[in-house]
């Protein structure tokens, strides 16, 4: 019987582990959460199994004969047995402890020193800026490959106001961290694998929560270091140059249609066709579209929803954004 | 044969149902309700309107306060008084002469006797199981409304704000009118037969105890008239404190709910501890018995941290307090903490009902004794004890302080181990 069960179990335990349940690893600290993940899970399966396939065995086994009216056996208490099947699931726990308190404290240490990002959470969209003598600002996270990043997190708008609890997550990263106004949190990603991952919030935050999603791109170092260098350039350039790349990586394309960018976003307002739309309360189209990126809020054009959030942009930029995209409009 | 069944049927002819005391209006019961719910709500609108008049606060009619003091505060007591739960009580208090109730194990004379005030602890179980399952059913009717709106991309039937609150109030139906409730009717119902006790220790209190079960499912329900509760059940700050106003509901519904589980939990402390049948010591007692034990012990200790953490959120919301407000120096994780200081116990008082009922089935139906009846016994104590050191482990990723975090994991895989005692037993 003991066998049969012990077979049944390592059979199961080597199945679960050979199919591909989890998403691509691409961080060190993965490397570190999915041994801790196998060995509890394996451990947790191997038992289950051991104990289903004896619970099912018996059942079938020593099931009642008809007219069997009899009691069973009053087996019961052996110290022996009880001793073994507490200090058993103690010492497996014990193993599994010391095992992730290991594996905790590693993934909390950067290694060498860390890329510094800032991140801006708010309902409902991730803002990540690259501190430095020229401030970049991106909706998108950038990583260099094989270097430590270490994310400072706030939950607040752009006039440093609280917001509610975020939580980042990228699930090739493995780690979770939550945002919580008040209080900075920090977070250490070490990317192995170049890639296009998720950005996903998981504390409910509220309407446009299952929106609230971004992505991270890992590049190579020198990819990054070209990306950072085409930003800075980028911002401080000439204006329509800037406004463009602004535009770009601000995110506003994933929404937005506007030909100049090679945008084709239909979730917001057709930004081609701005010149020829009512401009509310006789404002100049500069201004106007100044103050729908400071406070979309201001002013919502009918039909489309409270989802764009405001954005608190370096003057620079924020100018050459503007010029940028009333430009842009009045080509058509 | 004949003679037992004569008897029988002139006990019953004896008793007969209670003679109604009183004019219809006046007698206990749902019509006397039907008048008192809406005089209390008055007279809660009557006190805050009066107050807030003297103090010269503009409007003096602000509805908001109104609906929570009158609303959810005083109707629903309004409504316990005119089913009749406080009528002993009253009497006796005032000093009239107190109507004892029948307790020759006639509980329920008709169906009839289900939808009134009644003190037998059998009665009160079924009373308990089918509240349950109705609002089981409504939660469940609730899920298959959130899985039709994911059936296909996009929004197709309702707003996310809508779809938030369908999620929320049917996992706050789920845990608090169905899974802690139910287990609370089963052992109302067995509990007092394995002991060997006539009754519960205080059937009136246990009475009451049921009746404010209907109001806290019925507030949670109208959350949906008020938009809304859409926070989920766990109602984090400061999110719950941005909701529309239906948060209140759910506020209040689990001050009734809760207040509800504390009496229960009370009255099967004080039955187990005194009232065991000569003979029936703490270790001859059935092991359904110490889960509910156990579970009480739970109830009694971790549910006024919930409580506490839904006076926080309203207070917030209602009277403009700072505790979760970071730019007064509030502290959101204070309400995690608090929050799941019950919550996590709650997972407990979910699950050691369902390990009694299982050691009980299989320990029958094997036709054999249990292996290791102490153990099993302690186990449960020992996860009562542990189950209150581990909350912190649904914070890992919350932003406290880190060093919490490896002594929490400790506490958690221990409690793994009386856990699987109770397994292998």
């Amino acid at each position: 019987l003991i066998s049969i069960a012990l077979i049944v179990a390592a059979a199961t335990t080597a199945i679960a582990y050979f199919v591909d349940w989890l998403p691509e690893q691409a961080s060190e600290e993965r490397q570190g959460m999915d041994l801790v993940f196998w060995v509890t899970v394996g451990i947790c399966i191997f038992v289950f199994s051991v104990v289903a396939s004896v619970s099912i065995y018996s059942g079938i086994k020593f099931r009642v004969r008809p007219d069997d009216d009899s009691d069973g056996p009053p087996i019961h208490g052996h110290t022996g047995l009880e001793i073994l099947w507490t200090a058993v699931p103690t010492a497996l726990v014990t193993v599994i402890a010391v095992l992730s308190a290991v594996v905790l404290a590693q993934n909390d240490r950067a290694k060498g020193t860390p890329l510094r990002v800032d991140v801006r959470a708010q309902q409902y969209a991730w803002q990540f800026t690259y501190p430095g003598k020229q401030k970049v600002t991106s909706t998108v996270l950038y990583l260099p490959k094989g270097r430590s990043t270490k994310l400072y997190m706030r939950s607040e708008h752009a006039d440093g106001t609280p917001d509610v609890i975020h939580s980042f997550w990228v699930p090739e990263f493995g780690q979770k961290q939550d945002v919580v106004p008040g209080i900075v949190t920090t977070l250490v990603i070490t990317p192995t694998k170049l890639g296009d991952f998720r950005v996903i919030c998981t504390e409910l935050c509220g309407l446009g929560h299952a929106l609230m999603r971004t992505r991270a791109i890992v590049l190579s170092p020198e990819g990054f270091n070209a990306w950072i260098k085409k930003q800075r350039e980028a911002a401080g350039g000439p204006p329509g140059q800037a406004g463009e790349a602004a535009f770009k990586s601000l995110g506003c394309v994933a929404c937005h249609t506007l030909t100049a960018a090679g945008a084709t976003g239909k979730v917001g307002p057709d930004l081609d066709n701005l010149d020829k739309e009512s401009i509310p309360g006789g404002q100049s189209l500069e201004a106007y579209v100044r103050q729908s990126i400071q406070d979309p809020s201001a002013y919502r054009r009918p039909g489309y929803a409270a989802q764009m959030p405001p954005f608190d942009l370096p003057k620079a930029q924020l100018d050459a954004l503007v010029a940028f995209v009333v430009e842009s409009a009045k080509q058509h | 044969l004949s003679t037992s069944e004569t008897t029988h049927a002139q006990v019953h002819a004896e008793h007969g149902a209670p003679p109604p005391p009183g004019h219809l209006l006046l007698r206990g019961g749902w019509v006397r309700a039907l008048w008192m719910v809406p005089l209390f709500f008055f007279i809660g609108m009557g006190i805050v309107v009066g107050l807030r008049a003297l103090a010269g606060w503009d409007p003096a009619l602000d509805w908001e306060v109104v609906i929570v003091v009158g609303g959810l505060t005083l109707a629903p007591i309004g409504f316990l008084a005119g089913i009749g739960a406080f009528d002993y009580w009253t009497r006796y208090a005032l000093g009239f002469p107190t109507r004892p109730e029948d307790h020759s194990s006639h509980g329920a004379y008709s169906w009839k006797d289900y939808f009134r005030v009644n003190t037998d602890h059998k009665v009160i179980g079924i009373q308990y199981v089918s509240t349950t399952i109705f609002f089981f059913l409504a939660g469940g009717l609730m899920a298959m409304l959130v899985r039709a709106e994911l059936a296909r991309p996009e929004t197709n039937f309702y707003d996310t704000q809508t779809y938030n609150e369908l999620f929320s109030v049917h996992a706050s139906l789920m845990i608090f009118l169905f899974v802690i409730p139910a287990f609370a009717g089963l052992a109302n119902f067995v509990v007092p037969l394995m002991l060997g006790a006539p009754d519960m220790a205080f059937p009136r209190l246990n009475a009451l105890s049921y009746w404010l079960l209907p109001i806290a499912g019925i507030m949670m329900l109208s959350s949906f008239f008020f938009p809304g509760f859409g926070a989920g059940w766990t109602n984090y700050a400061p999110l719950s404190v941005d909701q529309p106003f239906g948060n209140v509901f759910f506020s209040m519904a689990v001050q009734w709910a809760g207040a509800s589980s504390i009496m229960t939990a009370l009255n099967f402390l004080v039955t187990i501890i005194t009232m065991r049948a000569p003979g029936m010591t703490f270790w001859r007692m059935p092991l359904l018995v110490w889960a509910n034990f156990t579970t009480s012990l739970l109830v009694v200790v971790a549910t006024p941290f919930i409580a506490g953490s839904q006076f926080f959120v309203m207070f917030d919301k209602v009277m403009h307090t700072n505790f979760f407000d970071v730019s007064e120096n509030g502290y959101v994780l204070g309400y995690q903490h608090i929050f799941w200081f019950y919550s996590h116990p709650a997972v407990y008082i979910m699950m050691l009902p369902g390990f009694g009922i299982a050691s009980e089935v299989i320990s029958t139906f094997s036709r054999k004794p249990i292996f290791g009846y102490r153990l099993m016994a302690l186990s449960l104590m020992a996860i009562l004890v542990l189950g209150f050191s581990v909350w912190a482990h649904h914070m890992f990723v919350s932003g406290m302080s880190t060093y919490l975090r490896v002594p929490m994991m400790v506490t958690t895989l221990l409690i793994a181990v009386p856990t699987g005692i109770k397994v292998f037993s």
